[in-house]
C-alpha cells in the first residue's frame, strides 16, 4: 500500500503521477540506465518488458500441416509475399525525457519519417507505394531513442525489416546487389545488419543451422567489441563479441521439435532477436545534460524456418531416380533382346 | 527465288538448330547473370527452380493462378490471369512450336542424349502407330490435371474438402525440368525427396521416378518426353494462330516417307496427310528436319506469315545427302 504524506498539493501530484504510470505503461521512468530494456519493434503491441501481448506461444500456434487451427488466436505474422498499403509496427517503450525519432529506409535509398504515436502502446505507421518499381524490396524501419540518464547517454535503436514484395511484380530485383543484400543507414547511431536474410526472390531464407553473419555499425562504421546476443523465441541465446570489422558470427540452433512428425510443418516460422550492446567511455553534453559514458543498445528481429535437411533426403531421391532409370533401361534392353530373331537366309541353288 | 533463299534452302537446318539450341540454353539458364529476363510467361521450360534463369516457364505461374477461388478468379485477379495468358499466347504466336524445337532446354538435353546414343552406336526405338496414338493423349490428361488440381485448392468440388497448398504446382513437381535444369547451375537441391508431408513426399518421389525415366527414355527414343509434354498440348490450342507455319503441298508429295523417318517425335501424319496445308500437329516441335530430308522441291515449307524461311528443294536435299555421305 502506498502512503501519501506531506501537503495536499504534493499528494495530488503524486496521485497524478501514479495514475499516469498506470495509464501509460509504454512510458519508462527508469532512473538507472542499466534497468532499461532494449527497444524492440514488433507487429503486435509489446509489454514494456518486450514480450508480445498475443497471449499465446507463437511456436505452438503455428499452422500445422493438416490445416489451420480453427477459432484460436494466431500470432501476428508478416508475409513477404503480400504487400499492404500501410505498415504499422509497435515498440515496447520509450523514455519520457529522451528524444525519439523513427526512420524508414526504402529500397531505393530514400528515407522517410513514419508517423509516430507515443504513449500507450507506442507505434509507428508509414505508407508503402503499390506496385513494382524502385520501392520494391526491403524497407528498414528504425526507432532511435537517445537521452541522458544517470550521467549516461543512452542510445537505443530498434530495427525491423519489412519486405515490400509481391511475386506478381516479378523478381527483377534479383539482379540488383543493393536490393538482395541488407542495407544500412549512415545516420543511425547504432545498427545491426544481418547478412543473407532473404534470397534473391525476396523470400526469407534463414533456416536452423545457418551461420549468421552479423555486422555492428555506428553511423555506418564498424564497431569492435560490441556484445551481440542472439535469442530465439524458445529462449535459447548465445552471446559473441564483434571483431575489428564489426562482424560477429552465430550459428542458429535447431529448436523446432514438434511432438510428432505429422505435426511438423516445413514453413514453420520461429523468431529470433539479435541484440547488440556497446559501452563507450566518452564524455560530453547532450541538450544541456552532461554525461560520462555512452551506452548503445540495438535490436533486430527476424524469422527462421526448419532446415531443409530436417525433412528431405538426397539419398532416397537419387535411389529412386537411379532405380527408375535402371528398371526402364533393363526393360527396354530385355524387350529388344526378346524381339531379336536369328538371321534366316535363304540360299537358292541355281 | 533469289540466291540468298537458295543458299538457305541448301543449308542444314539441323546444324543451325544445334547451335541455336546451345545459345537458347545458355540464355534461358544463365541469362540472369547478364541481368536478362525475357519474361515470366514463356511457352517453354525455362524452369523457375533455376535461380539465375533468363526467363520463366508459364506453367508454374499458370498453376499458381488456377489455385485462386472462383470468386477471386472472376474479379480483379481475373485480369492478371488474362494478362498472363495473353502474354503467353503472344510469345507463342510469334514463333509457334519452334519454341519446342529450337528453344526448349529440356528438348535440347534430349537431343544431346540422342547424340550420345548415336556416338555409342546404340540403335533407337520407335513406337508403333497405335501405341503412339495412345501415348500422345497423356499430355492432354496432364494438362487437364495441372488446371484442375490447383483449382481444387481454392475451391471445393462436389462438397469434397479443399486440397492443401502442397498440391499447388502438381506438374512442376513431376517435371524433369525442375530436377534436371537446376543441375546446370550447380543446384542439386531438387533431387531430394521431401518428407515434410505425404503430398510432398509422393510428388517428389514421382518427380525423381520421372527423372529416371526421362534419362533412360531419352537415351533410346528421340524426344521421348515431348510426347507427354502438357506445354505442347497447351500450345497446340493456339497453334493455328502461329505466325510461323509448316506448310505442305500434298500434290508435290510422293509419300516417300523420308519426313516420317526423320521426325524425332514420330508423327506419321507428316507423310500420310496429303490434304492438309498446315501440317503442324500437336506433337510437332517444328524442328524442320522433315523439310531438310524432303527431296521434292516446294513440297514442305516453313513460312513466317508470307515470308519463306526454309523450303524443301531437290538441290538442297542432294547437297545435304552428299555432305552426309562424305562424312561432313
Amino acid at each position: 500500500m502506498i502512503a501519501f504524506t506531506g501537503n495536499t498539493q504534493g499528494s495530488g501530484l503524486r496521485l497524478f503521477v501514479l495514475v499516469l504510470l498506470i495509464l501509460v505503461p509504454g512510458v519508462s521512468t527508469q532512473a538507472n540506465y542499466r534497468d532499461l530494456v532494449p527497444l524492440r519493434l514488433s507487429l503486435a503491441p509489446l509489454s514494456s518488458a518486450g514480450a508480445e501481448d498475443c497471449g499465446h506461444d507463437p511456436v505452438q500456434d503455428s499452422v500445422p500441416a493438416t490445416g489451420r487451427p480453427q477459432g484460436r488466436p494466431r500470432p501476428a505474422q508478416e508475409s513477404e509475399h503480400r504487400p499492404v498499403p500501410t505498415r504499422t509496427y509497435h515498440f515496447n517503450e520509450h523514455r519520457r525525457q529522451a528524444d525519439i525519432k523513427a526512420y524508414v529506409r526504402r529500397p531505393d535509398g530514400s528515407v522517410i519519417e513514419p508517423e509516430l504515436r507515443l504513449g500507450v502502446n507506442p507505434s509507428l505507421s508509414f505508407p508503402t507505394l503499390f506496385g513494382d518499381g524502385p520501392v520494391h524490396g526491403a524497407n528498414n524501419v528504425y526507432v532511435v531513442e537517445q537521452g541522458v540518464d544517470d550521467s549516461v547517454f543512452v542510445m537505443r535503436t530498434a530495427k525491423w525489416i519489412t519486405m515490400h514484395h509481391s511475386c506478381r511484380w516479378g523478381h527483377d530485383g534479383k539482379f540488383d546487389e543493393t536490393l538482395i543484400n541488407p542495407q544500412s543507414l549512415d545516420t543511425i547511431p547504432f545498427e545491426i545488419v544481418v547478412d543473407e536474410l532473404w534470397d534473391t526472390n525476396f523470400h526469407a531464407r534463414v533456416t536452423s543451422g545457418n551461420q549468421l553473419r552479423i555486422r555492428i555499425l555506428s553511423f555506418g562504421r564498424p564497431v569492435q567489441g560490441a556484445k551481440v546476443t542472439l535469442t530465439t523465441d524458445k529462449g535459447w541465446s548465445k552471446t559473441v563479441v564483434s571483431d575489428k570489422e564489426g562482424v560477429a558470427s552465430v550459428q542458429l540452433i535447431r529448436d523446432y521439435y514438434p511432438p510428432s512428425w505429422s505435426e511438423f510443418h516445413r514453413t514453420h516460422r520461429g523468431r529470433f532477436l539479435v541484440t547488440a550492446q556497446y559501452d563507450a567511455d566518452q564524455q560530453g553534453v547532450y541538450k544541456g545534460k552532461p554525461y560520462e559514458h555512452i551506452s548503445y543498445v540495438a535490436t533486430h528481429p527476424w524469422k527462421y524456418s526448419p532446415s531443409k535437411r530436417d525433412y528431405s533426403s538426397y539419398s532416397y531421391g537419387l535411389l529412386i531416380g537411379i532405380l527408375a532409370m535402371t528398371v526402364s533401361g533393363v526393360g527396354v534392353y530385355t524387350y529388344r533382346e526378346r524381339r531379336k530373331r536369328p538371321y534366316k537366309g535363304i540360299l537358292f541353288d541355281e | 527465288m533469289n540466291s540468298l533463299q537458295k543458299a538457305i534452302n541448301s543449308t542444314s537446318i539441323s546444324r543451325f538448330r544445334f547451335y541455336f539450341q546451345i545459345a537458347a540454353f545458355i540464355l534461358l539458364l544463365y541469362g540472369g547473370y547478364l541481368a536478362i529476363n525475357i519474361g515470366d510467361e514463356l511457352p517453354t521450360f525455362a524452369c523457375v527452380y533455376t535461380d539465375l534463369r533468363g526467363g520463366s516457364c508459364y506453367l508454374l505461374g499458370f498453376q499458381h493462378q488456377m489455385a485462386a477461388p472462383f470468386k477471386r478468379m472472376f474479379s480483379g485477379r481475373g485480369i492478371a490471369i488474362l494478362i498472363g495468358l495473353a502474354t503467353f499466347v503472344g510469345f507463342f504466336v510469334l514463333f509457334n512450336k519452334t519454341w519446342c524445337g529450337f528453344v526448349c532446354p529440356i528438348g535440347t538435353i534430349q537431343d544431346w542424349i540422342t547424340k550420345l546414343r548415336r556416338k555409342l552406336g546404340i540403335r533407337y526405338s520407335t513406337y508403333s502407330e497405335p501405341v503412339f496414338q495412345r501415348l500422345s493423349k497423356i499430355k492432354y490428361i496432364l494438362l487437364a490435371l495441372l488446371i484442375l488440381i490447383p483449382m481444387a485448392i481454392g475451391n471445393s468440388f462436389f462438397g469434397l474438402p479443399k486440397l492443401n497448398h502442397d498440391w499447388g504446382v502438381p506438374f512442376c513437381m513431376i517435371c524433369p525440368g525442375r530436377t534436371v535444369l537446376p543441375l546446370f547451375s550447380g543446384d542439386f537441391s531438387q533431387l531430394a525427396v521431401d518428407f515434410s508431408s505425404k503430398t510432398k513426399m509422393i510428388f517428389t518421389v514421382l518427380g525423381m521416378a520421372v527423372t529416371g525415366l526421362f534419362f533412360a527414355g531419352s537415351f533410346v527414343k528421340t524426344r521421348f518426353f515431348c510426347l507427354f509434354c502438357p506445354m505442347s498440348a497447351f500450345q497446340y490450342i493456339f497453334s493455328r494462330a502461329g505466325l510461323i507455319r509448316l506448310i505442305k503441298d500434298g500434290e508435290k508429295c510422293t509419300r516417300c516417307g523420308n519426313c516420317y523417318r526423320a521426325c524425332d517425335v514420330g508423327i506419321r501424319a507428316i507423310a500420310d496427310d496429303v490434304d492438309s496445308k498446315n501440317i503442324v500437329k500437336d506433337d510437332c516441335m517444328m524442328c524442320f528436319k522433315c523439310i531438310e530430308v524432303c527431296p521434292e522441291g516446294g513440297c514442305l515449307k516453313a513460312k513466317f506469315l508470307t515470308l519463306p524461311l526454309y523450303e524443301s528443294t531437290s538441290a538442297g536435299f542432294f547437297k545435304r545427302m552428299d555432305g552426309k555421305n562424305n562424312g561432313q
